[in-house]
């Protein structure tokens, strides 16, 4: 179900002021695709999550499932699988009953309506043909996710991605309209929380249920998510596709944001139709489709991977090799052009101090930036 | 490498992966470089020893022994002179026949006491009467607590207030409540003017042998409240909110969250509550005391097994006979405590099990009906 927040905002009243955790935010989630919240700590992602469960209330704004305003039901009315950091599992109760929860709730719900209504079918029957329903769901569910030796276990004797799974699992149980997770694998080591975010993408690919995913981690989001929301101070930075974030970045905080090496910027000014930076070392000619008036103050930005390393050449700037480091396949160089520092890809470690090389920037990769509004300028 | 494969071969590597036995050995190899450097550092020990004389070896250990028992001693005299003697001789006590406390004499020893016990009425019906009270007390005083403290626990209006007067109980003196109680229950008290209200007759709560159990009980719920509900209620707190929270997106009821959530969560303490307030009431004794004047109850009604006791230490009774009841209800408190932590352990038995082999039954059952059919 496609999930559209129009304006939303959430404002917290303290003794010493008011602050904004959600501010005039607008987003659209497709239907049936992962979009991560990505952003910072306090940027407001864990808020607007809970609103869009119905956890907070809204001060401002409406909160649409479908076509149908949401904003003021109650959160037992949304239907939603909510999944939390700390798994939040029932200790007293097996990872069945743990699974079987929300369907047992509806189970009980359903009795008040059938029982003067369905009068073909007995009270215990139903009862019994719902108890064999449940019972089969759930292990479908399990099957799924993998708990099925698991299912007669207490959650205290299962490792912390056993149990997130089995939180995945009875939020999923109830066929809910959205799946809604917070930072759900933080708690987990690396490679768990790898292999866990690879078996989220395959359920979600089978149930096709549309997913809000918050993460502070970048990578995580651009692993597992057909579209991310950059949040900032409570408000949407940029919502697009993970290939579109890192390649066309609208503004400077989303450039620096996304990326797993941050980006190299150098800041400066356009002479001539020629990018001129602030210590005089880097120029860089603009190419037609750049335009960006004279006398503008911008920042240019470009990935590691954008910048070639060679021998000096004309059309290059010098630049003094700081330090190496070895990453896998590829040698991040840091270097210093002029009063700059940046990180160049290179093929091989280059060990002699202080050797002097020269940096291509290929044009294509070039994003400029106006350097007051932090927008990007095509 | 030959000394890293050798280990390898040693721990038993049923994964045959190549990949995981390499793993294995690195893992091995690590734990002897670890050994190696403990080792050596053992051996730079040794190379400076420090001898001691067998005298001074046998002093170490015989102190060392002794040093423990000095810290524990203060506990452990007052246990011993307060505690075990009292019981031992209460024990012997009861063992004795004739027992004459002032010279210290005794016909015999064996069962008498005991014996005799059975045929006294009022030692039968104390035993009924605590009983009693044993079963209603403690089940109603906890589901008033339960009752309370999740009333407390909600947000609402002059909860200080409530909560204080509520916990009012516990700092006043037993007797002084007594004797509010008595004021309270008597003839013309509030109980009487508030029935008087609805015109009915008054009734004489504490003189008729009809209600006065029905007032000891009151009184003793009414007493065990607050203590039950302060721990309920702190943990209560401890309960993560989000429980709740992630609960009622599912749907569930406050009655459905109290349920599953709140009172499984709570089974620990309300076992604990269930012990402590059952010894208390098994010692029944000041209730009776005040809320009668120091009679057991408007007809004699109301021996208690402790009342019992008392009766026996005073003037004309005999001590062997209130120790042989002492001794009882130790036993009969000592197995109570054993019910209720077994009913602690009823809870680890595995129902899924059950429910499984249940469900089979059904099944076979189920088929059999369609059969018919
Ligand atoms: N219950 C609350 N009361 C007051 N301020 C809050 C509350 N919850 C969150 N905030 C504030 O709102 C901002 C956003 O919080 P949150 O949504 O939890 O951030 P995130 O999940 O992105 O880390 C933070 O500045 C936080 O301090
Ligand atoms: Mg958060």
């Amino acid at each position: 179900m496609k999930i559209v927040l129009e304006g939303i905002t959430k404002e917290f009243k303290s003794k010493d002021g008011s602050n904004y955790a959600v501010k005039d935010l607008n987003l659209e989630i497709k239907d049936g695709e992962i979009t991560a919240l990505l952003g910072g700590s306090g940027s407001g992602k864990s808020t607007t999550l809970n609103m869009i469960a119905g956890i907070l209330p809204t001060t401002s704004g409406k909160i649409y499932f479908g076509d149908q305003d949401i904003t003021n039901f109650p959160m037992e009315k949304r239907n939603v699988g909510y999944v939390f950091q700390d798994y939040l599992l029932y200790p007293n109760m097996s990872i069945f009953d743990n699974i079987a929860f929300p369907l047992k709730l509806q189970q009980y719900a359903g009795y008040a309506n059938k029982f003067g209504l369905d009068k073909g079918a007995s009270w215990l029957q139903n009862r019994k043909s719902k108890k064999l329903d449940i019972r089969q769901r759930v292990e479908s569910i399990a099957e799924i996710l993998q708990l099925t030796p698991l299912l007669n276990r207490r959650p205290s004797t299962l490792s912390g991605g056993q149990q997130q799974r089995v939180a995945i699992a009875r939020a999923l149980i109830k066929e809910p309209a959205v799946l809604l997770l917070d930072e759900p694998f933080s708690n987990l080591d690396a490679r768990l929380s790898l292999a866990l975010h690879e078996e989220l993408l395959q359920i979600q690919k089978r149930t096709g249920v549309t997913t809000v995913y918050v993460t502070h981690n970048q990578e995580d989001a651009m692993f597992v998510s057909n579209s991310i929301a950059i949040l900032k101070d409570g408000t949407c930075m940029q919502n697009s596709s993970p290939q579109e974030l890192y390649t066309n970045p609208r503004n400077f905080y989303v450039a620096n944001f996304i990326g797993k090496l941050p980006i190299n910027y150098v800041s400066g000014q356009i002479v001539d139709g020629k990018f001129v930076s602030d210590d005089a070392h880097i120029q860089i000619e603009l190419l037609a489709e750049n335009k960006i008036d004279d006398r503008q103050s911008v920042l240019v930005c470009f990935r590691p991977e954008g910048a070639e390393v060679a021998k000096y050449r004309e059309e290059q700037f010098e630049a003094l090799v700081v330090n190496n480091s070895f990453h896998g396949k590829d040698v991040m160089l840091k270097v210093k052009a002029g009063n700059t520092f940046m990180t160049v890809v290179h093929t091989r470690v280059i060990d002699e101090p202080q050797s002097k090389v020269g940096i291509a920037i290929n044009p294509k990769y070039i994003k400029f930036f106006d350097k007051s509004t932090g927008e990007s300028l095509k | 490498m030959k000394n890293k494969q050798a280990i390898a071969s040693n721990t038993t590597t049923i994964n045959v992966d190549s990949d995981s036995i390499v793993q294995q050995s690195t893992l091995d190899a690590n734990r002897v470089a670890m050994h190696m450097v403990i080792e050596n550092s053992l051996k730079a020990t040794k190379d400076t020893p420090i001898t001691y004389s067998k005298l001074e070896k046998i002093k170490y250990k015989v102190w060392a022994k002794i040093v423990p028992w000095l810290y524990i001693s203060p506990f452990l005299i007052a246990i011993l002179v307060f505690s075990v003697y009292p019981i031992f001789n209460t024990l012997f006590m009861s063992f004795k026949e004739d027992y004459n406390y002032i010279n210290g004499d005794y016909s015999g020893i064996g069962f008498g006491n005991y014996e005799d016990l059975f045929d006294n009425r009022f030692f039968i019906q104390a035993i009924g009467n605590t009983l009693t009270y044993v079963v209603l007390v403690v089940p109603i005083t906890l589901a008033f607590a339960i009752l309370f403290a999740s009333m407390l626990n909600k947000q609402m209006k002059g909860k200080a207030l409530f909560q204080t007067a509520f916990f009012l109980p516990l700092v006043t003196s037993s007797i002084a409540i007594g004797y509010v109680w008595q004021f309270i229950f008597s003839g013309n008290g509030l109980i009487n003017w508030f029935v008087g209200l609805f015109g009915a007759e008054s009734i004489p709560w504490l003189t008729s042998s009809k209600y006065s159990m029905f007032v000891l009980v009151s009184y003793g719920v009414w007493n065990g409240i607050p203590f039950a509900t302060m721990i309920l209620l702190s943990n209560m707190q401890r309960i993560n909110k989000r429980y709740y929270t992630s609960a009622r997106m599912d749907n569930a009821s406050s009655w459905q969250q109290f349920k599953k959530i709140t009172l499984p969560m709570m089974i620990p303490t309300i076992l604990v509550l269930a012990v402590l307030n059952m010894l208390s009431s098994l010692k029944v004794f000041n209730d009776v005391f005040v809320l009668f004047n120091g009679e057991p109850g408007p007809f004699s009604n109301l021996y208690t097994l402790v009342y019992f006791v008392y009766q026996n230490l005073q003037g004309g009774g005999s001590r062997g006979t209130a120790a042989a009841v002492a001794i009882l209800l130790m036993m009969i408190a000592f197995i109570g405590a054993i019910v209720v932590f077994a009913l602690r352990n009823f809870r680890k038995i595995n129902f899924t099990k059950i429910f499984k082999r249940r469900e089979k039954l059904n099944g076979i059952t189920s088929t059999l009906d369609t059969q018919q059919q």
